[in-house]
């Protein structure tokens, strides 16, 4: 047997527990040579690979496999990686600690009792866990970030346009995009280099020029101008996730940064912009899902709309149709100007408060979650707390701009991850400082 | 609080071509007016004046024929005739 093969049995093992993939690749040899060679990696099952199940962790598609590979699954094959399995997610990667997976919860490798956040909390889990070395996620309010800060590991969501999305199941299109996860900053960077690559067959893709991110990890950070805003500690933020934010951010400033705190007013409206433009983009999007051309088909029925009900009724589950219908709703006639129409021009007002600020600020700094990794079950009957979870990380998405998460502590033997925001496009700035971060926060993350 | 939106789950399972159990639709119905008085905060917000998105613009591509990939999406289709996806009757 060899090395790799034994390895895979290990790891399908730590998954009984974890619990971190839905389905296991079969392992095929990767010939190609490239910067991931010897690297293995779990992928999101929002992402489609050819041969090889996709589910979004949605009864929906328990069965679909589909026929082309992912723009990002393509240039990961050809870069030598060898892709170990799907991931465990929030079902369409609606959620924010992957307990509405039709495919069971995945658990915090730091405490099994926990959630390791979401959406892409399989993804997370299994680097976390030692289950693959890198992962995909997808990210449409913080679904690569909350999970990478609740496991201690590094996530960052791209700019808007920097992947490609084709091949990636929609969710909020308007707003997702998929980026890397992995252990160290460094390993992160060598992930975005591979995944950055312009694609047409995503009309939203931009043709922007290729950055070694791996260069730039040393960049001197003396001078930089980090922004604080208050609004990343807002009533909600647990006292034991600011100190350490607040630590690390004084740890900056005595490598030479210049920090200054400020106010963004309009912050505090972007989780409900956010939720009102997710769910209709969701309820749009989704509406592909009725069993006819794929998915889960339950039969005769006397008519469409008898046939689309039942199909949708026993392919979703309960959070997926929570967020069809509220987005539904949202869209409705009567309604649409109020909400939809409403959401879209605060998130203009947001997306251009940002800009003014990155007119004299290199980045912005803050928590990546308000709270601790919470329990199992903790928040799953009430919607509206797990949606505040996601208070500190969506505005990024409203913005389009690209947004990191890197381990700065721990609480209670819980990982503490700190976000930074930087200008669209500006990747290597995040990449920069979280390597900064890593070299000065005092611990390394095996 | 009397004030809360009351909005019907019924009506908008009916649009989303969703059926619901009775329970699934009792929860909705309590939960919704709480989620959507979260929502309303942003009548707070002054919207009146005209705002630009500088980012929007049409992107177009040729319009060619590329390998197609129609036999194998045909494949995974649950009911089908010859090269169509064979659908319930419309009325």
């Amino acid at each position: 047997m060899s090395q790799l093969s034994s390895q895979f049995e290990e790891i399908k093992e730590k998954n009984q527990t974890i619990n971190a993939y839905i389905t296991f690749s079969d392992l095929s040899d990767n010939t190609s040579n490239g910067k991931l060679s010897g690297k293995t990696i779990a992928i999101k099952d929002t992402i489609s690979t050819a041969g090889l199940r996709t589910t979004c962790a949605s009864k929906m598609l328990e069965n679909y496999i589909p026929p082309f590979d992912a723009h990002v699954v393509s240039l990961l094959k050809n870069q030598g990686a060898t892709i170990l399995g799907k991931a465990n997610c929030d079902e369409f990667a609606m959620g924010s600690s992957t307990e509405h997976s039709a495919f069971g919860v995945t658990r915090n490798p730091h405490d099994l009792e926990r959630v390791p956040g979401g959406s892409s909390g399989g993804s997370a889990a299994a680097v976390a866990g030692n289950l693959a070395d890198l992962a995909l996620g997808s990210d449409t309010g913080g679904s690569i970030r909350c999970p990478a800060s609740f496991c201690g590991i590094v996530g960052l969501k791209p700019t808007y346009g920097l992947v490609s999305r084709y091949g990636l199941i929609a969710y909020g299109n308007s707003l997702e995009q998929i980026g890397p996860m992995a252990k160290n900053v460094h390993d992160c960077a060598l992930l975005l280099e591979c995944i950055s690559d312009y694609d047409n067959r995503d009309a939203t893709c931009v043709n922007t020029k290729k950055i070694k991110y791996t260069e730039h990890l040393d960049d001197d950070i003396s001078n930089m101008k980090i922004a604080v805003p208050k609004e990343f500690f807002g009533t909600g933020t647990d006292p034991k996730v600011e100190e350490t934010v607040r630590n690390t951010i004084d740890k900056l400033a005595s490598e030479g940064a210049i920090v200054e705190e400020i106010n963004i007013e309009s912050i505090k409206y972007s989780l409900a912009a956010y939720y009102i433009i997710a769910m209709s983009e969701a309820s749009s999007n989704l509406a592909r899902f009725d069993g006819l051309r794929y998915g889960l088909h339950t039969g005769k029925s006397k008519d469409w709309n008898e046939l689309f009900s039942n199909n949708r009724k026993s392919g979703f589950g309960f959070e997926v149709k929570r967020r069809i219908m509220l987005g539904t709703f949202a869209l409705s006639s009567g309604y649409f100007d109020e909400y939809y129409i409403k959401a879209q021009k605060v998130r203009s007002i947001i997306t251009n408060d940002f800009k003014k600020i990155f007119d004299k600020f290199d980045a912005i700094v803050g928590p990546t979650m308000p709270t601790l990794p919470f329990k199992l079950g903790e928040k799953l009957t009430n919607p509206l707390s797990m949606y505040m979870s996601d208070i500190d990380t969506v505005s990024a998405n409203l913005a389009g701009i690209p947004s990191i998460s890197v381990p700065c502590g721990y609480s209670d033997n819980l990982p503490i991850g700190i976000q930074i925001m930087s200008s669209h496009f500006e990747e290597k700035t995040l990449l920069n400082l979280g390597s900064k971060i890593e070299q000065i926060r005092g611990f390394d993350v095996e | 609080m009397s004030d809360k939106k009351i909005i019907d789950a019924k009506k908008y399972s009916e649009l989303s071509k969703i059926e619901l159990s009775d329970q699934e639709m009792n929860i909705l119905n309590e939960q919704f007016p709480d989620i959507l008085e979260y929502f309303d905060l942003l009548s707070q917000v002054d919207t009146s004046e005209n705002i630009d998105d500088e980012r929007i613009s049409n992107i177009f591509r040729e319009d060619t024929i590329d390998d197609s990939i129609a036999d194998s999406i045909l494949d995974v289709v649950p009911e089908k005739k010859d090269r169509f996806v064979k659908g319930p009757r419309m009325m």
